[in-house]
């Protein structure tokens, strides 16, 4: 019975960020349209949709390969990384997603690290969001075969809270590490053609190294409209904000 | 998440080491050094001063005058090493001497204090010749702006181009006057084009009318990736120089000096179009989009090889145009082989500002019989721009010796009409993008991370004060069971108040006798709970004399009683004024009884 109540709280839950949208523009009209353009091989009119939707604040894995898709064959590699960096946080299991970033990968300038290890894998294998109700599935689960062995005093149900304990304990530290290190390090993209990575935070600092368009950099931190960031892990620099994108 | 902490350990041990270096942070040591010791009147040298030690605020070097050169600061750059534990730092300072006149000169010792100590540099000596260098010899290009001490200008090599043919575009800043920084170059931008840098940097001096320039040029080789209008936008740079009106107003060094300001300058380039066309109809089977003009070559890694045992095909096509983009010909079914996608590799230089280089690709075939086997010609067409005429390259046939295998199985021929069909991988003839997804889609709006949202953090406190009500009443409940007559002691109040609550509302139902029954029933099991079950099944006299014994009113206690009783069992019906007064007495004696028997 509390399952059944925990449950129907949890989908009022995850409806409660899907905001109705009556009065504007009809977005699932406007993906439509834009599809219908990139099927006749209009890219960059494709893409300003998809764009549009994208900058008025709509979400999906599907918006932002689709506007992966599209900016890659007009040409713009940064962008399309970005978007399929996008998709792949909300839809980390997608095989079009995975596929389609690392076709634009290899097209970068910069060479960077093929994908990830088997750590890395498994720690992204499921987003975010997905990481986050299985945690709050295993602590209501966890609460209510705690509830029923003080009110029962079962044998059964303290091994059941025990188990469901030890689980809740493993995802909630793996839940903890990502947004840990998706707070510490925000990832980004670049997307001007090629950027003069500093020694400071300005113009007059000598320049590092260059960077091209699509290449996955850490955003540590920011100075006015410098970034500091790290790239492949070794590299550090200052770059215009305006230079990149964030995930 | 993992490099963060190792910064944070390497942070922690930097700052470990650097207080107990400090102790032997006294030694440093300073060098100076020029990139080349003999130039010509046209040409710049870089003087860098090094200074290096343990760490510290390392000193500045006090550059002194040099005869016969201007002097211009072009920045510095430091690195810091962890050697054995100990720590070591260095700065290179570095300068640029442009030559006013030809000769022989030297540098003098460059010194700086450090730690009440001196140190210095070796002198050095520079030969300047009075000679132009041949690369200064360039023409003056068109168009320039004459009177500009600084300018930028763009060119590219065409302005008509097929797809993937390159394009050179040229950036080049004039400069009669030196920038006070380093000037910071942001690219054009080349949406719809393919973009490779064309290092080196070209430095050279002309003049245009009669005013020496000083003229930094950069290459950019673009690709156009669909045919089309396209423009490469402005190309774009920024500077700092001294302020050229106070310049005008004294025409002074000393002044210029004095009262000398500098200024930020942004610089831009003006766009240009680029007419892309369309490789012209009649392109050969298998053509897959290679520009440029290319030679191909194929070899195996063995002549011989046992059956079963894998042998290397390399086809390597070389040439200039965009090698990154070039795919690998049509492997052709190697009958009585087994074969494997092949891999690729590539190497690409950029010689006289052209891309070029070479890719190879290779696939491991494996001989399934014994036999002389020949291994068919692979052919594979670019489009040449120059001839403007689709060319293809075939390489020859491969002889390959297969000697038995050791397994003897898979090297002994089949009957014929008898062999088994052979399965082959399915090769990829062209790789691109997956489709994008259709509708139904769900589009969501605004923030999509659920950690975020505050209604589902709350709810995460539910099964909190689920626990807590459940721990909460199995202590009372537990309390219960441990002295119940206490619990009763305790609840007698809240009880009996209840109670009366109930009688009031039995009052406006006109329910006398139920009434009654209720506000005896009230009073009795209140004197009951608090006195431990001592007064339960007695009559109101009986209870009334034991309160009395424990100097509650006893007497008010059992008129009430009474009067109760004789309203319920009497004839005359008591009126609802009657009750309510009888209502209010029972709650005055209640709270009596409360001050005295609590």
């Amino acid at each position: 019975m509390s399952s059944l109540f925990t449950a129907t709280l949890l989908i009022l839950i995850l409806t409660s960020g899907i905001q109705a949208f009556a009065g504007e523009a009809d977005p699932a009209g406007l993906f439509r349209q834009a599809n219908q353009l990139y099927g006749k091989a209009e890219y960059p009119e494709a893409a300003a949709l998809y764009q549009k939707l994208s900058d008025e604040g709509f979400v999906s894995p599907a918006l932002f390969y689709n506007l992966g898709c599209a900016s890659f064959k007009e040409g713009k590699l940064g962008k399309a990384v970005l978007n399929f960096e996008r998709a792949l946080r909300l839809s980390p299991r997608n095989r079009d997603v995975r596929d389609n970033l690392l076709l634009a990968r290899s097209r970068l300038k910069d060479e960077a690290p093929q994908g990830g290890g088997l750590i890395e894998r498994l720690f992204t294998f499921l987003s975010l969001n997905e990481l986050t109700l299985l945690t709050s599935g295993l602590y209501f689960l966890f609460m209510i075969a705690l509830l029923l062995f003080l009110a029962r005093r079962s044998e059964g149900w303290l091994w059941g809270s025990l188990v469901l304990g030890i689980f809740l304990l493993a995802t909630g530290v793996w839940l903890g590490a990502r947004i840990y290190s998706e707070r510490a390090a925000r990832p980004g993209v670049i997307t001007a053609g090629s950027v003069e990575v500093r020694n400071g935070p300005g113009t007059d600092y000598s320049t590092a190294f260059v960077l091209h368009e699509g290449t996955k950099i850490q955003i540590l931190s920011r100075q006015k409209d410098w970034l500091e960031i790290g790239a492949f892990g070794k590299m550090k620099g200052w770059l215009p904000e305006n230079t990149q994108e964030e995930i | 998440m993992s490099n963060k902490s190792r910064c944070r350990i390497f942070v922690l041990l930097f700052i470990f080491l650097a207080v107990f270096g400090t102790a032997r942070a006294g030694d440093i040591a300073v060098s100076a050094g020029l990139d080349k010791t003999s130039i010509s009147l046209d040409e710049t040298a870089t003087l860098s001063v090094e200074i290096s030690g343990a760490m510290g605020n390392l000193p500045e070097p006090n550059l002194p005058e040099i005869e016969g050169f201007s002097v211009q600061g072009a920045g510095q750059s430091q690195n810091i090493s962890m050697i054995n534990g100990k720590i070591s730092a260095s700065v290179v300072h570095q300068y640029i001497l442009t030559p006013r006149k030809a000769g022989s000169f030297s540098i003098p010792a460059i010194s700086l204090e450090y730690q009440g100590k001196t140190y210095q540099t070796e002198p050095l000596t520079i030969e300047v010749a009075r000679g132009q260098s041949s690369r200064n010899l360039a023409p003056p290009p068109p168009g320039l702006r004459h009177g500009k001490r600084l300018f930028v200008e763009s060119a590219v090599d065409k302005k008509e181009a097929y797809v993937n043919e390159q394009i050179t575009f040229t950036f080049r800043f004039y400069r009669a006057v030196n920038p006070l920084s380093q000037p910071g170059y942001q690219p054009p931008e080349t949406t719809g084009f393919w973009t490779e840098d064309l290092p080196p940097q070209k430095n050279y001096r002309t003049d245009i009318s009669g005013t020496p320039y000083a003229v930094s040029e950069l290459r950019l080789a673009l690709f156009p990736m669909a045919p089309g209008e396209y423009t490469i936008g402005s190309a774009r740079l920024r500077c700092r120089i001294e302020d050229f009106a106070q310049d005008d107003l004294f025409g002074d060094d000393a002044f210029r000096n004095f009262f000398g300001g500098e200024r930020e300058v942004l610089l831009s380039t003006d766009p240009i179009k680029i007419r892309v066309l369309p490789l012209p109809a009649g392109k050969p089977a298998g053509f897959s989009g290679a520009v440029g003009s290319y030679t191909m070559k194929a070899g195996l890694d063995k002549k011989s090889v046992p059956a079963g045992q894998p042998v290397t095909l390399a086809v390597t096509i070389s040439g200039k145009g965009n090698i990154k983009t070039i795919e690998a010909p049509a492997f052709p079914d190697f009958s009585g082989f087994r074969n494997y996608e092949p891999t690729s590799s590539s190497k690409i230089s950029k010689e006289d500002y052209r891309v070029q280089g070479f890719k190879t690709f290779q696939a491991m075939l494996i001989p399934d019989a014994e036999g002389e086997k020949s291994l068919p010609p692979l052919t594979w067409s670019y489009f040449d721009p120059v001839s403007r005429s689709y060319q293809t390259l075939t390489t020859s046939s491969l002889p390959l010796s297969v000697t038995p295998g050791s397994g003897g199985s898979s090297a002994s021929p089949a009957a014929p009409g008898t062999s088994p069909v052979k399965a082959a991988p399915v090769q990829i003839l062209s790789r691109d993008i997956r489709f994008i997804k259709d509708p139904p889609v769900r589009l969501t709006k605004g923030k999509v991370d659920l950690c975020k949202n505050p209604l589902f953090l709350l709810l995460q406190f539910l099964p909190l004060a689920a626990l807590l009500f459940v721990v909460l009443r199995r202590r009372a409940l537990e309390r219960i069971n441990r002295d119940p007559l206490e619990f009763r002691r305790r609840r007698a109040l809240s009880d009996a108040r209840k109670a009366l609550h109930e009688a009031a509302r039995l009052i406006h139902a006109g329910k006398v006798g139920e009434f009654y029954a209720l506000l005896s029933k009230a009073l009795q099991d209140y004197c009951s709970g608090k006195l431990a079950g001592a007064t339960a099944g007695l009559p109101a006299r009986e209870i009334a004399r034991i309160l009395d014994d424990k100097e509650a009113p006893g007497g008010n206690f059992c008129a009430l009683l009474e009067a109760a009783d004789e309203a319920r069992f009497s004839a005359s019906r008591p009126t609802a004024a009657q009750m309510k007064a009888h209502l209010r007495e029972a709650g005055r004696l209640l709270g009596e009884l409360e001050g005295k028997l609590s």
